[in-house]
């Protein structure tokens, strides 16, 4: 499975629109993640989401990023995460561990942005946005099957 | 102690009130505070806002590459008008200008930063719609004239008849030829555009109508006209006014007949293409001249469009020079925020002799001198100062001390009889600049008494 993540520095890129790097993350079972980077600067969107389809992205994990960037790449089959926040290395070790729905990688604002976000392999709306239940009582730990019992889909 | 909470009171409410987005950071640049238009133009609330990175909140274009937060942090000077975009909460991408300073406590050193933001894509919003309503295909226009043509341009656009475009030079004759073209039902097929004037008249015949190979020496191969490549399209012939009574003839049985022939060609070539022609001549008055044949002039003013000189429609000129401005902003990556009231008011006293291309050459020119802000009468070229008449009562003022120097000098040489060099001798100067004076004056002296 390959993912992409956006990245600026050793974190998460805030928007994915801007980013000037991707991360390619090669994780197959039974070997040790791959990692390379790719040049992500000065593309138009559906360049962007061209390129991604052509490393054979099957997940994008990112910060902020645009409605057309988010219709493309969800429509071009990509499972998109969106609305991450943190080091890559946090990042890539909550998805692996199916944590990266704790409230401590989400984005303010996330709630509302969910609303737009296409629903198709749209792993985020799967764990749901819980913001503000994470607000009042503890994060959530939700697995990257989605397979919650209350999982809104 | 009272006095302070009032005090901050009144400045929460202050903020609250304030149209531009404002937050504060922190050395940690965690937002400490975030005003009610910033959740608005963020998308984000204000609870969601405080304690998180500013970037997370903002998410603008320059966050991780040219923070001018930051700027203004190290700096310690403030960062004006940054034009940048945002993604907003909503997924929107947003143009902003972005002000940031940095906060200093008492004892003058830094403790963090404050940004203010203003949603420019609302000013863009309305320039569009503004655009919208007083545009037709690429010409902009709030002239009266100007916009019963644009009413009259689908009506001309669906017909097949030819079409005759007058108009000044610069005043946007190809312009009106492409809405023509790009309104009509030929618009998926070519438009074909032709200098008439541009061409030597034997050149201009074989571009047109195209030549088969051996029409004559180095024509190896058929090459198709400009006629041929416009088929199922639109022709447009600018500066018809132009071309040779030759010429005329063949355009003539063209537009009569709906055929050709290719230079060294038997047989008729059929066109389907709709011509529309142009000029910035009086081609009724050629006529009269006998200049431009009466029968050619006939049937290409089938339909005829005037084209208003932009100083007849002044009123064109503050949505020109915005058009241009906002053109050059985006091709040249720069943020000049208008003009000025007083570069303005210079413009609209001018004539623009080149219409419309010549205050489109203004404004670019302006966009070199200034570089940022507002462009000014001080950005406007120095040319148009003399023509509005800056300077007209300096060169008349010159031209006057060149009469009354040339009446002195004659009169002194008239005294000496019309010998120069006591002429120069009583004026106290060298005969060769007295000659000089006589040559650079144009005087003309008596041929019988020029020497001396």
């Amino acid at each position: 499975m390959k993912i992409a993540i956006p990245v600026h520095e050793n974190n998460v890129a805030t928007v994915a629109d801007f980013a000037d790097r991707l991360l390619l993350v090669d994780v197959s079972p039974g070997r040790p993640p791959e990692f390379r980077g790719e040049n992500f600067a000065g593309k138009l969107l559906p360049a962007k989401v061209t390129s991604l389809v052509n490393f054979k992205v099957d997940v994008l994990i990112c910060g902020a990023l645009s409605r057309p960037l988010a219709a493309m790449t969800v429509h071009s089959g990509i499972e998109l995460i969106p609305f991450i926040s943190g080091s890559i290395e946090d990042v890539l070790e909550a998805y692996m561990s199916g944590e990266l729905g704790d409230q401590r990688f989400l984005m303010p604002g996330c709630t509302r942005a969910m609303e737009w976000v296409p629903r198709a392999q749209c792993s985020r709306r799967r764990w749901r946005c819980r913001q503000q239940d994470a607000a009042s009582g503890g994060g959530t730990k939700k697995t990257l099957k989605g397979d919650e019992p209350d999982a809104k889909r | 102690m009272a006095q302070n909470e009032d005090t901050k009171n009144f400045t929460d409410l202050v903020i609250e009130s304030i149209a531009d987005g404002i937050f504060t950071v922190g050395l940690d640049w965690k937002v400490a505070s975030f005003n009610l238009a910033a959740q608005e133009i963020t998308g984000i609330k204000k609870s969601e806002a405080l304690g998180r990175t500013c970037r997370e909140v903002l998410r603008a274009s320059c966050c991780e590459t040219n923070c001018p937060l930051d700027e203004a942090m190290k700096t310690g000077n403030p960062v004006v008008n940054r034009v940048v975009s945002v993604i907003d909460a909503h997924g929107q991408k947003r143009s902003i200008s972005i002000s940031a300073a940095p906060i200093r406590d008492t004892g003058g050193r830094i403790t963090g930063g404050v940004e203010t933001f203003r949603d420019i894509g609302s000013i863009e919003r309305v320039r569009d719609e503004i655009g919208r309503e007083y545009a037709c295909q690429d010409i902009l226009s709030v002239n009266h004239e100007m916009r019963n043509l644009f009413d009259l341009l689908p009506v001309y656009a669906e017909s097949t008849s030819t079409v005759v475009i007058e108009g000044e030079t610069g005043t946007g004759k190809e312009l009106f030829a492409r809405a023509l073209h790009n309104l009509s039902p030929r618009r998926t097929k070519p438009f074909i555009a032709v200098n008439c004037g541009a061409l030597p008249d034997t050149l201009l015949e074989s571009e047109l109508f195209g030549y088969k190979a051996g029409a004559f020496t180095d024509a190896k191969r058929d090459k198709p006209g400009r006629f041929a490549l416009a088929e199922g399209g639109t022709i447009f012939l600018d500066e018809i006014g132009d071309i040779s009574p030759a010429l005329q003839v063949r355009l003539l049985r063209v537009l009569q007949e709906r055929t050709y022939e290719p230079l060294g060609g038997i047989h008729p070539v059929k066109a389907d293409v709709r011509v529309i022609a142009a000029t910035n001549k009086d081609l009724a008055a050629l006529v009269r001249e006998k200049q431009f044949r009466d029968d050619l002039y006939y049937r290409l003013n089938v339909i005829r469009i005037d084209i208003p000189p932009l100083r007849e429609r002044k009123e064109d000129i503050p949505l020109l020079a915005d058009h241009f401005i906002a053109r050059f902003n985006v091709l040249q990556k720069r943020n000049i925020q208008g003009m000025s009231e007083n570069a303005l008011a210079h413009l609209m006293r001018y004539d623009f002799p080149g219409n419309v291309r010549e205050l489109e050459n203004i404004v670019e020119r302006a966009f070199l001198i200034c570089r940022a802000g507002q462009i000014t009468q001080a950005h406007l070229p120095r040319l148009f100062e003399d023509d509005a008449g800056g300077d007209a009562e300096d060169t008349e003022h010159a031209g006057s001390l060149k009469k009354v120097e040339a009446a002195f000098l004659m009169k002194a040489l008239k005294r000496n009889n019309w010998n120069r060099l006591k002429t120069a001798q009583e004026l106290g100067i060298h005969k060769s600049t007295l000659f000089r004076k006589i040559k650079s004056l144009g005087l003309e002296l008596p041929p019988s008494r020029k020497g001396g």
